[in-house]
């Protein structure tokens, strides 16, 4: 079998409306049977053009130009009809997306949308194929099918609803998956999980992967061959090996030194210019050393104690967070570790008194503020500030940039005159990394990098002490993260600030924070310095959270997974990470608390694992879809 | 914990609200006298009537009484299933009110029917052609019928469809005047002719329906439309229609899913304008010489008929509240992410 | 410190298109306002050859001529005249029903913008009041207050006021929840500023769109009720009650005294349509909510 599987050349994609380039231009790729092929770049790259466009996806006015899109054993996608196109879709090629939900009818049940995709494909055989797909469904970890294929999308969580989607991709054994960031809208815990799934190299089945994502340590762990996009066009390829440790190209360089994480390997291959990952992660290492100490000497400048809050929304109540105690030192960086629901952002708009705590106390530079009224509470302000995850939602579309940057001062008093204010934003401008002469712009008019160091700026025009930075880097892209991160811990070291960072990714927590705090449903389970949580997790959850991170060096072996992800409910009274835990004992029953430092640590498990030991038992590992799709029927 | 059927525990929460429903809407109906001025009874008694005759109809009618005493008076009669009797006529509003409602039953759900059949078709047809010259084309229809007023529009189709092509038949009501009534069974005609076998009274009947029909079904289809366009066009555009595009269904099965997905919402529209129809077809009802209840209640507000127009409003109000709980209930039934408290 | 050098990306968003695109947008709503302001103009200031009651201006049921452009109804008035006044008094009376419904919705939208359990309440009142045929009531407090026309307007408000106020408090609920009202109250904003800088600017494209959607309504709500013989009742010339005199006609033939108020009513409907749409494209980037 000399012949690639795949072959496009020269193709463009162009689409209408939009002045600019095209979207796409002559793009070439050769994809081999049995090769993972990682396609990276940020937004605006084209990578979901180019896999639309060999979906056969794009449609008038939108403009695809291709010499040739060659699959083995289908033909020239390239001169096919829409008509034609359908059916090749998912027999021989198959899709799996971003949004895991996205493969799953709001209304209709998961059993019926089999059906429906069978019969459309002319595969469908009535109650038969319905316990093939059932044995599927087992077979990709999930553990009570029936259940599943009753159910409604809004009944799966969104690991369940990916291997929904997997099944579908993989039912008619197509010869090339395509996934599109399919774990981009993932937990962190369940990304490994389904790669493991998809992108096992392939040992018994020839079919091709082509992994479309941003995130450069998936490819390093996940791919054989690597092919990075810039503005459309191919800026690098070749073997992952070679490509990760010796990249050629300026922009791959700049990406991989973007990686957090990345910082102990990738030193040496790195340019000067691009490590600043690197040189920030050295020099927290070396503080933390240093002082021995974080956050003791002198009087926090934020205390959470005992804080309670808890939601009822139509008749059931949530509780987001339960008995949380932290301080935060002056110019201490904390990071806040979580998976979605943990109850971090709650905790975040709680210390910023954007949410009132229901119990507990809250206290900034010494001075209770839980209890003010909102018009002392206004006051102080200034004082504590919040960056937001969504850079575009958390601006007026209404008001210039500057306006916006503006706004803080004209709350303070005594009043500020009119040129001081333009001094001070023109200032905030400036250290946020902005030109001050995009201050005229509107927010639609700034790009999302811009868009946050705009709302970057806000925080930091009124010289507060305390800024809460809720995921402030997540919506946007890899290089622009790095710079983000790079440009607050620059801003933190010139005015003294103190942050509590926000994160799901325990690797970008890592790389900025001196501590890091783990929040498991709406309760502290570990927290201790930064490099240590992360390298020696103590919390079987703090396990897992680590297991996650995917090393961006191939030459990393990923650490073995000794958790397994389950989903489990919360049991009143017992400790809540127990329906996942594999160490429980009777004991866990009851709540732990967390317990007094040692070595600046602190736990919440009756069980807490050392730095050497080993789980007993491994997580029962799950059979790969390379090795399921032979033991399927490939005329299914 | 107490695990309960949340589709019970929504809907029991939705009929909880019933009540205080049912009572404000009779507040409202009931103010409506409070409103009248002291002439109410100079205006029943007539112009030239003596001072004498006044009082008496205000003591008949308990007008002198204070407001609250009425108000009560009026709830304890309603409590008594009695909507009291007609200033006018002096028959009991119920009896008389009920013989019309066959009349406008007749005419609103054929035309309830047409309109969602024409409405939900274009729109989807627009929403799914997006841009293109078949939805520019209806959104321009739909737009010239939705400036149009229905009285306007009634009369423009008579003008055209009976008096220059004589296609259809003069605004008589629901019969020719060749015709008497088929005997009584439903009210309906259309049944009651069809149990009588009478068939030529039941064709007479039918075109004597198209002209109203087709005046309520088109603007009806116009609102529809542009709601299908706007329902099924957010839905189209859904992540699962383009995961589904992309594992390569087919488009008629995109379509439909995109309409179920969209049903809930595009039901809700629909029984909110069948709920306007009870008391809205009004217009219709007067161009055509309808005799059904919206006549019966324009008569009534003619003549100053207090307990007429509240029994009208009162019977209206109870109409939409039981479209509105069926709706409730069907939706719940019908829509896991109402069931999984997904929507708002 | 160094500046950040990212690609800006300026996104195509409602109006930021080319000039000619900006301009077919407008066409509608300069359209729809010239034939708004021509008719009412007309109405008030045009001089006439006959006044709009005079009877008798001509022959009866005349079809139209060079003496009576839309020919003469049924008691000899000239159609024209009367199509023509008809416009100062339907159009002013649905504009001052209009005015109430926006006040209505907008102070009402506003003040229930809340979660509470108050506004939850007034929420389900107007559930209630909804249920009710709304037209009936309509004519009821017409027909009860002797044709007096700010009932008209008080009725318009009642028609199409708790529509105004839901799609208000919607909207208003979404942007004090939305992430920049929360910027901006993190940064100590009072509630009065938050209101004249976050939410009214927000809200505008919203209140003008729908004004104009209402006004639509408040014509065929003054129209309607006309029709059926109360408001604007003969002798005064409107619409409504032109196109049901003419109506008896129709069946005969004499088709002018009910078409040409008849268009004249569609028009100004059409018309009103036209800007909300037209305002609704121009206005399209205060889309706050919509994510980019």
């Amino acid at each position: 079998m000399t012949e690639h599987l795949l072959e496009v050349a020269n193709l463009s994609v162009g689409y209408s409306g939009q002045v600019g380039a095209p979207a796409v231009e002559d793009f070439n790729l050769c994809l081999d049977r049995r090769v993972r092929l990682g396609l990276v770049g940020e937004s605006g790259s084209g990578k979901s053009s180019i896999i639309k466009s060999i979906l056969g996806l794009i449609r008038p006015p939108h403009t695809v130009n291709a010499k040739r899109i060659y699959l083995d054993g289908v033909g020239d996608l390239a001169t096919m009809t829409p008509a034609q196109m359908r059916a090749v879709r998912a027999r021989d090629i198959g899709y799996i997306g971003q949004n895991p939900f996205g493969a799953l009818h709001p209304v209709v049940s998961v059993a019926r949308q089999f059906e429906g995709f069978l019969s459309d494909h002319g595969s469908w055989k009535g109650r038969n194929s319905l316990s093939e797909v059932g044995t599927l469904l087992s077979n990709l970890g999930i553990g009570d099918p029936t259940r599943v294929l009753g159910a409604h999308a809004g009944e799966l969580s969104g690991g369940m609803a990916q291997r929904v989607a997997i099944a579908l991709a993989s039912l008619l054994s197509p010869s090339l998956l395509i996934a599109d960031e399919p774990t981009t809208a993932l937990d962190v815990t369940v990304q490994r999980q389904v790669l493991d799934l998809i992108a096992q190299p392939r040992k018994v089945s020839e079919q091709a992967l082509l992994l479309v994502t941003h995130d450069l340590s998936v490819v390093a762990q996940y791919c054989d061959e690597v092919v990075v996009l810039q503005l459309g066009q191919v800026v690098e390829r070749g073997p992952v090996a070679s490509v990760f440790t010796e990249p050629q190209h300026p922009y791959t360089k700049k990406l991989l030194s973007s990686v957090p994480g990345a910082a102990p390997v990738l030193e040496a291959g790195a340019d000067q210019g691009g490590g600043v990952a690197a040189r920030s992660v050295r020099f927290r290492r070396e503080r933390i050393l240093a002082s021995d100490a974080p956050a003791s000497s002198t009087t926090p400048v934020m205390v959470i104690e005992h804080v309670d809050k808890t939601f009822r929304r139509a008749g059931t109540s949530v509780a987001a967070v339960c008995d949380v105690s932290l301080s935060i030192g002056r110019g201490e960086t904390v990071a806040l570790v979580g998976e979605s629901g943990s109850g971090k952002s709650t905790l975040g708009r709680i210390a910023t008194m954007l949410e009132r705590p229901d119990a507990g106390r809250v206290a900034l530079e010494g001075r209770d503020i839980h209890n003010l009224s909102s018009r002392n509470l206004r006051g102080l302000r200034p004082k504590m500030q919040i960056v937001f995850q969504e850079p575009y939602q958390s601006l007026n579309p209404q008001l210039k940039a500057r306006n916006a940057v503006s706004e803080p001062l004209g709350n303070l008093r005594p009043k500020l005159s009119k040129t001081d204010i333009d001094d001070r934003v023109r200032d905030a401008f400036v250290m946020a990394g902005l030109n001050p002469d995009k201050g005229t712009r509107y927010p639609h008019q700034l790009s999302g990098g811009e868009q946050q160091r705009v709302g970057i700026a806000r925080a930091v025009v009124t010289r507060p002490s305390f800024v809460v930075l809720d995921e402030p880097t997540s919506s946007l892209d890899l290089t622009v993260r790095a710079a983000i991160v790079d440009q607050l811990q620059k801003l933190q070291e010139e005015l003294g600030m103190s942050y509590l960072f926000i994160s799901h990714d325990l690797a970008t927590a890592q790389q900025i924070a001196d501590r890091i705090v783990v929040m498991y449903k709406g309760s502290i389970v570990e927290s201790g310095p930064a490099w240590k949580v992360l390298t020696e997790p103590l919390h079987p959850y703090t396990q897992t959270l680590s297991e996650a991170c995917l090393d961006p060096d191939p030459r990393v072996a990923p650490r073995p997974r000794q958790q397994p992800v389950l989903v489990g409910d919360l049991v009143p009274g017992a400790c809540p990470y127990l329906q996942r835990c594999l160490r429980s004992s009777d004991q866990c029953k009851s709540a732990p608390k967390l317990a007094d430092p040692v070595e600046h640590r602190r736990v919440a498990c009756f069980h807490p694992l050392d730095a050497t030991s080993v789980s007993a038992a491994p997580p029962q590992a799950l059979p790969s879809l390379d090795e399921l799709l032979v033991t399927q029927d490939p005329t299914v | 914990m107490k695990i309960r059927d949340p589709r019970l525990v929504l809907i029991a929460r939705r009929l909880a609200v019933i009540p205080l429903s049912l009572l404000l809407v009779v507040i409202i109906s009931f103010l409506l006298v409070a409103l009248i001025p002291q002439s109410t009874a100079q205006a029943i008694a007539g112009q030239g009537a003596s001072k004498e005759a006044v009082i008496a109809i205000n003591r008949k009618l308990g007008l002198n009484q204070p407001l609250l005493t009425q108000l009560g008076n009026y709830l304890d009669r309603l409590v008594h299933g009695n909507l009291g009797t007609s200033y006018y006529s002096d028959k009991p509003v119920a009896s008389d009110m009920l013989s019309h409602v066959p009349a406008t039953l007749e005419l609103i759900l054929p035309a309830l029917a047409l309109g969602m059949l024409i409405g939900i078709g274009l729109g989807t047809l627009g929403a799914y052609r997006s841009g293109k010259l078949a939805d520019r084309g209806v959104r321009m229809g739909g737009s010239i019928i939705q400036a149009t007023p229905e009285f306007l529009l009634g009369l423009l189709l008579l003008y055209v469809l009976f008096f220059r092509l004589h296609w259809l038949p003069a605004p008589t009501g629901q019969l020719g005047i060749a015709y008497v009534n088929p005997p009584y069974h439903t009210g309906l005609l259309v049944v009651d002719a069809i149990i009588a076998g009478q068939w030529s009274t039941l064709g007479d009947v039918l075109v004597h329906l198209v002209l109203p029909v087709l005046t309520i079904a088109l603007p009806l289809a116009a609102v529809l439309a542009r709601i299908t366009r706007a329902v099924v066009g957010k839905a189209l555009v859904a992540d699962h229609i383009a995961y589904g595009r992309a594992i390569g269904l087919k488009e008629r099965r995109l379509i439909r899913y995109a309409l179920i997905d969209s049903r809930t919402s595009l039901m809700t529209f629909c029984a909110t304008l069948f709920a306007g129809l009870v008391g809205g077809d009004v217009i219709v009802e007067s161009v055509f010489n309808w005799n059904g209840v919206g006549q019966w209640a324009i008569s009534a507000m003619t003549n100053l008929d207090v307990p007429a127009i509240q029994g009208f409003v009162l019977f209206s109000g109870i109409v939409t509240l039981c479209v509105y709980i069926a709706l409730d209930v069907a939706a719940v039934t019908l829509d896991p992410r109402i069931r999984l408290g997904h929507s708002s | 410190m160094a500046i950040a050098a990212e690609p800006t990306i300026i996104r195509p968003v409602g109006a930021q298109t080319t000039g000619t695109r900006e301009w077919t947008k407008s066409v509608g709503l300069i359209a729809g306002l010239v034939v708004l302001g021509g008719l009412l103009l007309m109405g008030w200031f045009l001089p006439l050859r006959y006044g709009p009651n005079a009877l008798g201006t001509g022959k009866v049921l005349q079809g139209p001529s060079a003496q009576h452009w839309f020919g003469t109804n049924q008691v000899g008035q000239d159609v024209f005249a009367r199509t023509i006044r008809a416009a100062s008094t339907d159009l002013p009376l649905a504009l001052e029903g209009t005015a109430l419904a926006t006040i209505v919705g907008v102070v009402g939208g506003l003040a229930v913008s809340t979660r509470s359990r108050a506004s939850e309440w007034v929420m389900r009142g107007l559930d209630a009041f909804q249920a009710l045929p709304l037209l009936i009531v309509t004519i009821a407090l017409v027909v009860i207050s002797n044709n007096s026309l700010t009932m008209v307007a008080i009725a318009i408000s009642l028609v199409s006021g708790p529509f105004y106020i839901r799609l208000v408090r919607s909207q208003a609920l979404a942007l004090r929840e939305s992430r920049f009202v929360e910027a901006s109250r993190a940064a100590g904003t009072g509630s009065f500023r938050l209101m004249i800088r976050h939410m009214i600017p927000n809200l505008r494209a919203l209140i003008f769109t729908q004004t104009a959607n209402t006004a639509a309504v408040a014509l065929l709500v003054v129209a309607a009720l006309s029709f059926l013989g109360v408001g604007t009742v003969p002798p005064t010339a409107s619409w409504g009650s032109m196109i049901k005199d003419g109506s008896e006609q129709l069946v005969t033939g004499q088709w002018w005294d009910a078409a040409f108020p008849g268009i004249a009513l569609f028009l100004c409907i059409f018309s009103f349509n036209l800007v909300a749409d037209g305002l609704r494209a121009r206005l399209a980037r205060s889309r706050a909510l919509e994510p980019e």
